[in-house]
């Protein structure tokens, strides 16, 4: 079945890119002059190339795996599932800033102590502009 | 929610996915329709409904919440 298919593909092309990643890098490895940067760039290049590679053979195997795809986007029980999934993603994300903080400030660490709340406060706000948004929509 | 969705769906000779992709939802949103465990919309029960040219108290069975009190 389609979906069934779907659900592989996305953890075959998770492991490809993250091996197409590793590729990447370890070929810049070889040839580069050893930057950190190019070297995450070239992994990243690389993991890229394979991803699209996957999707455009996927879509050249399986013609009506795109039109499935965007109907499982519209599905009103993914759309559900994807929301409850973000909203306790954010959750667990605001305590590990704030854990963050406060490992911060125990230790002292002013860089750390900043971004974290730095984060924390933008994330907060987005979520509150947000709610706020589609609140007036609906 | 408790539903007779399999069995209609079953008397009309379609499987999970069939109906799936005539209602435009993915196959486990048709399974967990059957097995209670998911409600539809309100668009989506018309949809069902109006598929299986029956109204949608014959296809969805309400019955309401009983709270002891306490």
């Amino acid at each position: 079945m389609m979906e069934d298919r779907i659900r592989k593909q996305k953890t075959k092309m998770f492991i490809l890119v993250v091996v197409g990643f590793l590729i990447g890098s370890g070929i810049y490895d070889f040839f580069g002059d050893g930057s950190y940067t190019f070297r995450v760039f070239s992994g990243i290049l690389f993991a890229g190339v394979v991803d699209i590679s996957i999707i455009l053979y996927d879509r050249w195997k399986y013609p009506g795996i795109k039109d499935k795809k965007q109907q499982l986007e519209k599905d009103e029980r993914n759309i559900i599932i994807n929301g409850k999934a973000a909203s306790f993603t954010v959750t667990i994300i605001l305590f590990t800033l704030a854990v963050s903080l406060l490992i911060a400030i125990i230790m002292k660490n002013k860089l750390l102590g900043y971004l974290s709340a730095f984060i924390y406060l933008f994330i907060f706000f987005l979520l509150i502009v947000s709610k706020s948004y589609w609140n007036k929509k609906m | 929610m408790k539903n007779r969705l399999e069995e209609i769906r079953k008397s009309k000779g379609l499987n999970q996915e069939e109906l799936a992709q005539i209602l435009e939802v993915s196959r486990q949103t048709i399974s967990s329709l059957e097995n209670g465990r998911y409600n539809p919309s309100i668009l989506l029960a018309f949809k069902i409904a109006n598929f299986f040219t029956m109204s949608i108290e014959n296809i969805f069975i309400y019955e309401e919440e009983v709270n002891d009190g306490r």
